[in-house]
This record gives structure tokens, sequence and C-alpha cells, in this order.
């Protein structure tokens, strides 16, 4: 599952070579969500992939694509996406809910959520087509919630968010090129805009950067603060744009490929709303003004940098603490809760390590994000391993392993495939308690933990827990 | 274009007003349109068939300027208008998004 400027969509990837398929997995990580089937989402895309069609000339490739130029067609009813390496046709679900029985675990629910649309999309097999394909159904999607996909690069200064709209060539990659942090650039190329839980506009990063690159590393979004016209000219300057030129400037920014006059409409009611709520300046840039610069120039422009800025869901709170994790290995972890009660106590904290599948142990604790069926309802939950036992279902010659966790202080035991019902984080590797680095007890010491807590389940279903 | 012609705005177009500024966007071309305060006005009037001549009609009253410069201006936005194609003949306005209608133009589509 992928989640765009709060967009999910559901994929069901075909049958593809491995290594084809591990591309796109690697390339869209960051902005996954554990696949689980209670998650609600915008649509479900079922993908089948086809052979990529062999470069013969330039000439009979430009002839093809010309002859089968992008097309989109949106009406109630359905959304047709074509072109000459993909083709998407998706209609309403209808607005039910069914009732599941089958859920081992996850959240409570009885009713499982279902997506708003559905359909089938063939893609040749070619990174580049299926980038395209999510580039166009997410230029789709988000309108249709409110937000959109714009033509710039977006940057965090200090907890405030910018975008920097720009056609190609106007500097977008250039001004991302400069920020050393790479926590800071969101995108160089395509930003998400969607309005937050309270109304107001926040930003987030896309798997869309230029030249196809790779960036970005979570889900998480920014208040968007400032909408900063990139401009080149000889000398630092920010002069100011009214609602009016802000929104046409930003129209022409705005990635949309229907043709219809209604999609006009809301287009521009959204462009209108951005520019109308939110700040926007030109800034007179050089294409060697140093950032710090440009960040001071812009200053005046923005709200106190010091105040905190908070994920505003669990979900992007849980996508930015695993993309900190990837990026330093290690880190630390302040749980809340007693259900590994007496082994973890109030205000401990947890040293968290990544840690691949195949080393984990059982008797370890471990750190797993469970999405909820809404981003306000994933959580983070931190129990031991009870059992790893193979799931049957091998995929390209991977085998697939199913996890037993269980709470010490719980009796009841949650079973998940790694990355589809929840993903495992990273595996307790320290804990910090009054000021000291408390050593784990090593795999003897978990495992009679482990035996301690399941000796003493029967207690624990007494004392109803 | 003769002071009796019957012109009326493009009906089918989205617009919005932006303090006293319009925006309009022409899905098949896509092309958005910024207009000015005059030309927001006539915009505004073209709102139900009008020709040239009651236009300067309205504006006289509106604007201080001598009647032949304002006849002026009022014939050069018009013809803008009709250019950029948000201002038509009364007669066959409708006919905006047909296929070979004056002023429309295969659509700019930016590759994602």
């Amino acid at each position: 599952m992928l989640s765009v400027g709060g967009v999910v969509g559901r994929l069901e990837l075909g049958v593809a070579p491995g290594p084809f398929l591990e591309q796109l997995r690697e390339r869209y990580h960051p902005y996954t969500v554990p696949a689980s089937e209670w998650v609600s989402s915008e649509f479900v895309l079922r993908v089948t992939f086809t052979a990529a069609a062999p470069v013969v000339d330039g000439h009979t490739r430009a002839g093809e694509v010309a002859a089968h130029p992008l097309r989109v067609e949106e009406s109630d009813d359905q959304i047709r996406i074509g072109r000459w390496d993909f083709r998407a046709l998706l209609s309403p679900m209808p607005n039910t809910t069914t009732t599941t029985t089958t859920m081992e675990r996850g959240p409570p629910p009885s009713s499982r959520p279902q997506a708003r649309w559905v359909g089938d999309v063939w893609c040749q097999m070619n990174p580049f087509a299926f980038d395209s394909l999510l580039r166009v159904v997410w230029a789709v999607f988000l309108p249709r919630s409110g937000g959109a996909l714009f033509h710039a690069c977006a940057l965090r200064l200090g907890e405030a968010g910018v975008i920097f709209p720009g056609q190609s060539g106007a500097g977008k990659s250039t001004l991302a090129r400069k920020v050393e942090e790479q926590e800071r650039i969101l995108t160089d190329e395509l930003v998400a805009v969607s309005r937050g839980a309270m109304g107001q506009w926040r930003i987030s990063g896309t798997p869309f950067w230029g030249e196809f690159q790779r960036g970005g590393g979570s889900i998480r979004s920014w208040p968007l603060n400032n909408i900063a016209f990139l401009e080149q000219a000889e000398t630092l300057a920010v002069g100011s744009v009214s609602a009016a030129e802000a929104t046409l400037r930003l129209l022409g920014c705005f990635l949309c490929f229907q043709t219809d006059a209604d999609t006009a409409a809301r287009n521009l009611a959204i462009a209108v709303d951005l520019c109308t709520e939110v700040n926007a300046v030109a800034l007179r840039t050089r294409r060697d003004t140093p950032i710090a610069d440009v960040e001071m120039t812009l200053a005046p422009y923005l709200p106190d940098r010091s105040r905190r800025d908070h994920p505003p869901t669990p979900r992007e709170m849980i996508s930015e603490f695993r993309w900190m994790l990837m990026q330093s290995k290690q880190y630390a972890y302040k749980p809340q809760g007693s259900s590994m009660r007496p082994w973890l106590r109030a205000g401990d904290a947890l040293f968290i390590q990544t840690v691949g599948e195949a080393e984990l142990a059982t008797g370890d604790i471990l750190l797993y994000w469970t999405p909820g069926p809404t981003a306000d309802e994933d959580r983070l939950t931190c129990h031991r391993l009870v059992a790893r036992l193979g799931a049957g279902a091998a995929s390209a010659g991977e085998q697939k392993f199913k996890f037993f966790m269980k709470g010490d202080a719980l009796s009841s035991i949650e079973a998940f495939e790694n990355g589809r019902q929840s993903e495992i984080l990273g595996r307790v590797s320290a804990v910090s308690r009054n000021g000291k680095a408390v050593p784990m007890p090593g795999r003897l010491g978990n495992l009679a933990r482990l035996v301690g807590s399941l000796v003493a389940t029967p207690l624990l279903k007494m004392a109803g827990r | 274009m003769l002071d009796s012609t019957l012109l009326r705005r493009v009906s089918s177009l989205p617009f919005q007003k932006l303090n006293d500024e319009v925006l309009v966007v022409d899905p098949r071309t896509r092309e958005v349109h910024l207009l000015n305060l005059t030309a927001t006005r006539i915009w505004d009037l073209l709102e139900h068939p009008s020709t040239p001549a009651a236009l300067l009609a309205v504006l006289r009253e509106e604007f201080d300027a001598p009647d032949e410069a304002l006849r002026a201006d009022i014939r050069t936005l018009l013809a803008e208008l009709g250019a950029k194609g948000l201002v038509g003949p009364e007669a066959g306005t409708d006919d905006h998004f047909a296929e070979g209608a004056e002023g429309s133009a295969p659509p700019k589509t930016r590759r994602p």
C-alpha cells in the first residue's frame, strides 16, 4: 500500500521477475504502509505487467508515443487512463462494508473498509512506465480529496514547510541540491499538498523525483507556510505576489491530465483556496545562491521557526520513525502502556536496532507497526517474539514467515506476516532506565522471560488481561 | 466587429473572482487567463448577451474617460478576449468545446 499526500492506494502487483518487483519495493518503500486488509484506501489497482516493448529505433518509438499519448478521462462512474505503455480502468466500489470473521488479529473492527475505486492496470514491465502511471493515478486521486500534486521543490525550513513551484528548468532540483540535510528535502520535483485534519494546508514528499532519482524517506507532512515562486535573477530578493497572480502561476504547475471543464473548475478552486490562505512570494535568486541566504531572505515570511510541529497522525509519526531508524540503524523510543511489565517499567526508554528477519530469535522484543483502518488508528507495539513459523506461501523463492507476538503481561498472542498485517521496525537492543543503559538479558535470558510469561498466561487470563 | 454584434462570455469556462480580478481557465487549451479590472468588468457584463455599444453605455458611467478612448479600449479588450476564446458571438457560444470550434487547440498535455 502506498500513501502519497494522505491518499492511500493498494497496489496488487501481478507476476513479474523477482528483481523487478524488488526494485519497485525498494523504490517506493518510504511511502508504504503495511498492507493490512483492514486499512482504508482510496483505490485498489490490480496490476498486470506486460512485456516491455523492445526499443526498435527512436523513430518507431516516437511514432508509438505520438499515436498513443496520455489520455485521462474521469467521470462519476469510471476513470480511464491510457498511454502507449500503460492503461488503467477503474470503477467505483459499491458503498458497502463487509463483515469479516477471518481476521486473526489486528484492530478490532468488525467491518472491513473497502476502497472507493477498484480497477485493473496493464503496465509494461518498465520502472519508468510504472512510475509515470503512479504519478498520473495520484494526480487524479489527490484533487478528489481536495489536494494536489504540484511541480515544485519542497523544503522544510526549521519546522516550516515551503514549496518552490516552477516548470522544468526553473531551478527546483538545483535548489534541493543545495540542502545538505536529506531530511529537510521533501522533494525536488513533485510535492503533494493536502489539507490537514484541522483544515490547514500541509505538504509531504512524494516518490516522484527529478531524473528518476530516489528521495524522501517518509510520508510525514509539514505545514505549508509559504509558496515561493522561483525566478532567476542576478540578486537575491523577495517580491510580493497577489493571490490572483499566485493562483495563475500555481495553476501552471498543477499536475493534471484531464481536459474537462469540471476538473478545471475543481483545480481552480483548489489553487485559489491555497493562494488565498497561504502567503506567496516571488523568490529571485541566482543558481549559486547559498541555501542559507535563501533561508535568511525568506525568514520574515515564515512563522516562528522554533515552534514544534508534531506529526498529525500516528501513521505519519511511525513512518518518520521508520525512516530515522533506517538512517541511524539505532534509535531511542519511549513506550507507553503496561503490556510488557514487569520487564519494562514506567519511564523506561528503549534502544531499537534495525535487524533482518533472519537474525530474529524467539524471546526477542520487537517493535512493530500495525496500521489501523485510518491513519489515526495506527499503533506501534513492543512485544516479545513467541514463535516464528513458515507461512507456507513463498514468493520469488522467498520463504514467508508468520510471527507470533505476546506482551509479557498479556495472555493473548498476536500473529502477522511481516510487511503485510504489520511491519517489524526493529529489535530492542538495550533499555535506558533512570539514566543508565541496561543491556538486554541475551538470548537465554530472553527465552527464560518468555517461558515465565507463557507460564503466567493462565494467571493473566484469570486477571482478565 | 460591429457595435451591434451580440456578444457573450463563454459560459462553459470555469472562472473564479479574486478581489478585483478574475481567473478564467480554458481546459481544452490548458491556458489560464488573469483578467485585469476593466476586463473583469466586461467579463461580468457579458454574463448576459450584450453589444459593444451597450457595454460602452455602462462603462461610460463607471470610468472617467472620453468616449472615443473608451470605445477603443472596449474594442481592443473584446478582440483580445475573443482571440483567447473567452468571449464570442451569442449564437454558437455553447459550441466552444465542439470539434473545430474557433479558438480551440489541442491540449498541451504535460507529461508526468
